[in-house]
């Protein structure tokens, strides 16, 4: 009884000792969870209920309640932030998804200096977006690239950044350039698509519309599922190209909600405000990629059990 | 025991000497921060390490100077740790909002109590620091807004030069005569450039009589809204749009590159620019001239100033070290170093008797400098905001007028509410 006593206990302090390891060893990463993430963000949704003056230190946070929330709804150009927003979202994401697959599906291809064709279209995804985006603006200016192209063929182009009927609808061009890293994970899933089973419906007399809707598309359903979950939670925080390239400007057309965060954030210093702003975005966020999540039961295909 | 407490006893007396002889001899340290980077012969480190070196007010300066982009985020993030430096610069165009949010103070006392401070500024330049009647900014340097011209061009189309008697009309009027187009219909040369700048636009409001402010700077009701600001608005932006067009519009900055840049080859006749021309057009060997601005000459001066903060707690130090960095030596100094205008009376009139007849007309226009309208009141800081989100509206003709100036009035209604 003692001996076993005796074995139980021992077991017990390498049971502790392992436990104390394991904590050991998952301490750092537990450590910057709640002191970059956790904490953060609580003291961030405490603050969306405050008012507070950024400059004028801490002593200075004021308890308002909902108040910030309800601003929201009144502000003008907070509406306005997620009219370009939503508009972004709706025209990229569709049109990246679209793109980056017909690459990827080119880039599949048995054909000669396949590995440089597919550097050199991953490579635009490589570069710094503040580079890139000093390039567009250049590019994309009255008398950029683009509109040197265009006037080739007798077309006048405007300068289509500082036009407010053509700037949003720039930044979304711009956008096709830096789609290498969807492209990549797109020729991925295309690569894990067995050949025997486009080659037996062959045989079987599918043709090759058949074999993509058919075959392909299912087969891919889950990296589309990861790309598009993806590119939501991206569009919806845009920002860099917006802050660098046209700071919201011409007439607000391109007042993208992140920039306008950081403005009443680090410009006009209303921290509460801008808390509040970031959590209706989490939830913007959170509601569409659940919404993507829960209909990926509909046309996501999983060939094995590991469903989400 | 008696012993041990009259020996612990001598040791806590010992101790309190030794700390107060360590307090006597401990200086009061000033943190002083600007942006921009330090030269070999940077005016401001120079006054400072003499000062250090010297050290007869038992003060020593610690000198922070933030590269130009970082310089914001250092303010606020000093700001925000509820320390703050003793003495920081801002551009004119954040003098309200530091004294807004209380971090920036009043220093009318300490000029009081100091019976050795003398006023050595022109009223324009000192009392650009004036914000709602008090002081609160020193000025370390300035420059003041213009007209510029181009003489080639005036020379090369038979326009008089520009006089100090012109209107707007007068300018206007040449302008046209100086806006010339190639065969091709593209154009070579434009006579103005009514620039989407705010500064620039509230210049020629100024000059032409009207404003979007109360005198008494608490309204802008009757103001911003009227049929004058309007009237003049509605020519100041038709002056860049349309074939009929004198000044060069977004596009054509585009195709010529910015206004100094087609100013020096020739593309640009006049602008209303600030003193930082003067540099680039030396270098360019230009052929230029500067007059007062057109109307009744009232120009926007443009300011780089410093301000003791307000968790500044020794402010008497502060007081000594903001005299030194904008006393007459270090103005010297920067004027010698940095080509500077400078802030002091007697080295302006010294600098009148030797600067070129060209730049005389910037010289001149200090005489007539008034207070950027953000910074008069506490109505004029939105009016300005609202002013510039109205004058991009006006540009994209994104509305009437009168019905743009009118948003613009209820703008700066709905920021003073938020308040």
């Amino acid at each position: 009884m003692s001996q076993a006593n005796a074995t139980r206990n021992a077991q017990t302090a390498i049971d502790r000792r392992q436990n104390r390891q394991g904590y050991a060893f998952v301490a750092p990463w537990l450590i910057g969870l709640f002191a970059f993430t956790l904490i953060p963000m609580l003291f961030s949704a405490g603050l969306s209920l405050c008012k507070w003056d950024i400059v004028t230190g801490l002593r200075t946070i004021e308890f308002v309640g909902v108040s910030n929330y309800t601003r929201l709804f009144a502000d003008r150009k907070f509406i306005k932030a997620l009219e370009v927003t939503f508009t972004f979202c709706l025209i990229s994401i569709p049109l990246y998804q679209v793109m980056s697959l017909l690459i990827a599906m080119l880039l599949n291809m048995r054909i000669r200096f396949m590995k440089t064709f597919r550097m050199v279209f991953f490579l635009p995804s490589i570069i710094p977006v503040i580079a890139a985006s000093m390039i567009w603006s250049q590019m994309l200016g009255e008398t950029g690239l683009l509109n040197q192209g265009l006037s080739q063929l007798g077309i006048k182009g405007p300068a289509w950044l500082n036009n407010p009927k053509t700037s949003l609808y720039a930044l979304v061009v711009m956008g096709v350039w830096g789609i290498g890293n969807t492209m990549i994970i797109y020729l991925s899933g295309l690569q894990g698509v067995s050949e025997e089973i486009h080659e037996a419906a062959s045989i079987d007399g599918a043709n090759a519309f058949q074999r993509f809707f058919k075959i392909t598309i299912p087969l891919i359903s889950p990296t589309i599922f990861f790309n598009v979950v993806m590119a939501v939670i991206g569009s919806f925080q845009y920002f860099t190209q917006a802050f660098v390239m046209t700071s919201g400007g011409p007439l607000e057309s391109t007042l993208f909600y992140n920039l306008y965060l950081y403005t009443k954030a680090y410009k006009d210093y209303q921290m509460g405000y801008a808390a509040a702003m970031a959590w209706v975005m989490f939830f913007i966020i959170m509601t569409f990629t659940a919404l993507v999540i829960k209909s990926s039961s509909f046309w996501v295909y999983y060939q094995s059990d590991d469903k989400i | 025991m008696k012993k041990l407490l009259a020996l612990s006893l001598c040791l806590v007396m010992l101790l309190s000497i030794v700390n107060i002889a360590v307090a006597q001899n401990e200086k009061i340290i000033i943190r002083v921060t600007h942006w921009g980077e330090i030269a070999a012969n940077d005016p401001e480190k120079i006054m400072i390490d003499k000062f250090n070196a010297e050290n007869t007010k038992n003060i020593e300066v610690v000198y922070d100077v933030v590269p130009g982009d970082g310089y914001g985020d250092r303010l606020t993030t000093s700001f925000s740790s509820g320390e703050g430096y003793d003495i920081f610069a801002s551009g004119e165009g954040d003098f309200y909002k530091w004294v807004d949010k209380s971090l920036a103070r009043p220093i009318d006392d300490l000029i009081a109590a100091d019976k050795e401070f003398k006023n050595l500024m022109p009223d324009s330049i000192f009392n650009m620091g004036k914000i709602n009647g008090q002081q609160y900014y020193i000025v370390r340097d300035y420059n003041p807004l213009c007209l510029w011209y181009n003489k080639d061009v005036f020379d090369a189309n038979g326009v008089a030069y520009p006089t100090d008697t012109w209107t707007w009309d007068d300018l206007i009027s040449a302008a046209q005569k100086l806006t010339v187009k190639n065969a091709d219909g593209t154009y070579k040369s434009f006579g103005f450039n009514a620039q989407r700048w705010t500064y620039a636009a509230l210049t020629y409001l100024e000059s032409n009589g009207a404003s979007i402010l109360s005198p008494d700077g608490t309204t802008v009701e009757g103001y911003l809204n009227s049929p004058e600001v309007a009237a003049a608005m509605e020519q100041y932006v038709a002056m860049s749009v349309g074939d009929a067009r004198i000044s060069p519009s977004a596009s054509d900055l585009d195709t010529f590159g910015d206004s100094t840049a087609m100013f020096i080859n020739g593309n640009l006749a006049m602008t209303i620019n600030g003193g930082w021309m003067m540099s680039g057009l030396k270098d360019a060997k230009s052929n230029y001239g500067t007059e007062l601005v057109p109307g009744n000459h009232a120009e926007y001066l443009c300011a780089s100033a410093y301000a003791i903060g307000s968790r500044c707690k020794n402010p008497e130090a502060a007081w000594e070290v903001l005299k030194l960095l904008t006393g007459e030596e270090c103005t010297a100094l920067k004027v010698q170093y940095s080509a500077v205008l400078p802030t002091i009376n007697e080295q302006l009139e010294t600098l009148k008797k030797n600067i070129g007849p060209e730049n005389m007309g910037l010289i001149r226009s200090l005489d007539y400098a008034i207070q950027p309208v953000g910074l008069r009141s506490a109505v004029g800081n939105p009016a300005a905001g609202a002013f510039d989100r109205a004058l991009e509206r006006m540009i994209f003709a994104d509305g009437k007028t009168e019905d743009i100036l009118k948003d613009a009035v209820a703008q700066v209604a709905e920021a003073l509410a938020e308040k």
